[in-house]
């Protein structure tokens, strides 16, 4: 497993071609195994950013630094073997059994001959994401917590020093929620995940960024950070913040007319 | 276009192709043999392995009169070669174009490969008549078939080629004009001739002797060697477009790569054989039904399984309604939609 880096964002920026930016001045630092969770309301931004970072969207202005190196600069492989990302694509199935699922991680360590040592990658990638049992079974059955399990299980066996993560408690019941959360803490790795559930968002990260309109409004330690002027201004409500065993449970209200 | 079945795999998809891929190995050199039977000439079956066995280096001079050795060598064997080549190259190709693609309906006539050889040929078969010899009209398939992915390229660069969607949308609307233009060829074109045009388009090996392998057969060679050099790339294509770029692999680029290599191989085939429907996009369905989706396996068991379709529509084609030849893309478009029907109904 590849050391956990340290992520360095510049005054970043990004909007589609010819169009004023939907993202810009981002600017923030993470220490070699600091866990960011990204919120803000809907259109906030969250996903371009992401996408900044797993090279979908190369920025129009600004920089992106894992210890050092430009992001964008690397070759699309080397990339690859540094930050992987569990995204929330549903494309057609394609009838891939989870360990070919797996696998695919393997994608931009594999050369001409072939991928040495990478079946054991992919092997302690399933054992560690707890989906060895059911290898062989075709992804497209797996339960939603499952299937979520095997994504993780394909960015780790890209050896990441990053992962980035879309949502990653989407369509998850309580349970499995809770067990995602616990996992994604036990890795050894910087993550960067935008979470629309705050109790999440205390629960997973250490550090919290608040985006509004494309621009930061907050970035700081998450206890911190996730207070109720943040929370009224970002998303226009009412919230209540009260600390629970170790982490922060929020309740939320419109507020009142004429307040 | 999976089957929704929770049961695990009974062996490992690795294990499952040594032996499909032995079995079908198998099948397709019986099925080959069993071809050489078939024909117009009643030849006894004794003759005939004797003048194969003879041509092969197995066997010893055989004694056979030689019209009958060359009926047997130079109409029969030949045609079935060429059965298998065509087959097993739709098969890896529509393999490679539906995970390029991430549309399971993709076949290896996208991007106006079908249309542009269509054109071709009409213009061959109808104004040109046999001005370069016999390979006139396979010469004209194949650079319609050419010029047409060319000019679907051209437009995806007005239109931005952009998702796989796109790609094929445009592919799609290029192929109407070519289909009209190909259409308007016929309307100013001899009647008489149109019906070769028909019997063309529907497809066949009738024309085939041993000087129409090379060029499929080395096309074959080039495009599968690439396919499966980039089969994990394929891979991770059929897994989303922001996936595959997470993985390293350089979307828009790589899929454009794919698209032109598949319609390369495809022009080439469809020159030498006509337009033949339904192998390309049922034989990689099959291969993933029978090994999962990993195109390491499924490229190639997909052109097997192709080559096998192909060999005994050709057998069908060449005995329905013998001694003549019925178009094999009648008999690949009956058993294709039936077969078609019965995955859907496994599916369900």
């Amino acid at each position: 497993m590849a050391a956990p880096v340290r992520l360095e964002v510049e005054d970043l920026a990004w909007g589609p071609p010819g169009r004023p930016p939907v993202l810009s001045g981002v600017s923030f630092a993470l220490a070699p195994g600091a866990r960011l969770a990204v919120v803000g309301p809907n259109g906030a931004g969250k996903s371009t950013l992401l996408r900044c970072l797993y090279r979908v969207n190369r920025p129009t202005a600004g920089r992106l630094r894992l210890d050092g190196d430009d992001l964008w600069a690397l070759p699309a492989r080397q990339a690859a073997r540094r930050v992987a990302a569990v995204l929330q694509e549903t494309p057609p199935d394609f009838a891939f059994t989870v360990r070919e699922m797996v696998e695919a991680g393997r994608t931009p360590h594999a050369g001409a001959f072939g991928d040495p040592g990478g079946a054991a990658v992919v092997e302690d990638a399933m054992a560690r994401m707890e989906i060895s049992a059911f290898a062989a079974r075709r992804f497209a059955t797996l339960s939603g917590g499952e299937k979520q399990r095997a994504l993780i299980a394909r960015a780790l066996a890209q050896q990441p020093g990053l992962l980035v993560l879309d949502e990653p408690t989407n369509h998850l019941d309580i349970r499995h929620r809770l067990e995602a959360i616990e996992l994604l803490k036990g890795l050894d790795l910087t993550i960067v995940a935008t979470l629309h559930d705050l109790d999440f968002a205390a629960d997973m990260a250490d550090h919290v960024l608040a985006l509004e309109g494309g621009r930061p409004v907050a970035f700081g330690p998450a206890r911190e950070t996730l207070a109720p002027a943040l929370i009224r201004r970002s998303f226009g409500v009412e919230a209540e913040v009260t600390p629970w065993r170790g982490t922060l449970r929020f309740a939320y209200r419109l507020p009142e007319e004429g307040a | 276009m999976a089957t929704a079945d929770r049961r695990p795999m009974a062996a490992s998809p690795r294990a499952r192709f040594v032996g499909l891929g032995a079995a079908t190995m198998l099948l397709l050199v019986a099925a080959m043999a069993l071809s050489l039977l078939i024909g117009p000439a009643r030849l006894p079956a004794q003759e005939i392995w004797a003048v194969a066995m003879e041509k092969l280096g197995l066997g010893a001079a055989s004694g056979v009169a030689p019209g009958r050795a060359a009926i047997v060598w130079e109409l029969r064997a030949p045609r079935t070669v060429l059965a298998a080549i065509v087959g097993a190259g739709l098969g890896m190709v529509g393999a490679a174009m539906q995970s390029a693609t991430r549309n399971p309906l993709a076949d290896p006539h996208l991007l106006g490969v079908a249309a542009g050889a269509a054109f071709g040929a009409n213009l061959a078969i109808l104004h040109v008549g046999d001005a370069f010899g016999p390979a006139t009209t396979p010469l004209f398939a194949f650079l319609g078939a050419l010029g047409a992915t060319l000019a679907v390229l051209a437009v995806a660069r007005v239109t931005g080629p952009g998702t796989a969607d796109r790609l094929i949308l445009t592919g799609v609307a290029v192929a109407f004009v070519v289909t009209a233009c190909a259409n308007m060829l016929i309307l100013f074109a001899d009647q008489r001739s149109a019906a070769n045009v028909v019997f063309w388009t529907l497809g066949g090996f009738g024309a085939s002797d041993w000087s129409t392998i090379p060029v499929p057969a080395l096309a074959l060679a080039l495009g599968g060697t690439w396919f499966l050099m980039k089969a994990r790339d394929l891979n991770a294509l059929s897994m989303g477009d922001e996936t595959a770029a997470t993985l390293g692999v350089p979307v828009e680029r790589a899929r454009l790569a794919h698209m032109v290599v598949g319609a390369f191989v495809t022009g080439v085939l469809v020159s030498v054989s006509g337009m033949i429907g339904f192998v390309g996009l049922m034989t990689p369905h099959a291969a993933r039904m029978l090994l999962g989706g990993d195109n390491r396996l499924v490229l190639p068991a997909s052109a097997l399984l192709g080559a096998l379709a192909l060999v005994l529509a050709d057998m069908a084609a060449r005995t329905v309604i013998a001694p003549d030849d019925m178009p094999i893309g009648v008999v690949t478009g009956v058993v294709g939609g039936l077969f078609f029907v019965a995955l859907l109904r496994r599916e369900r």
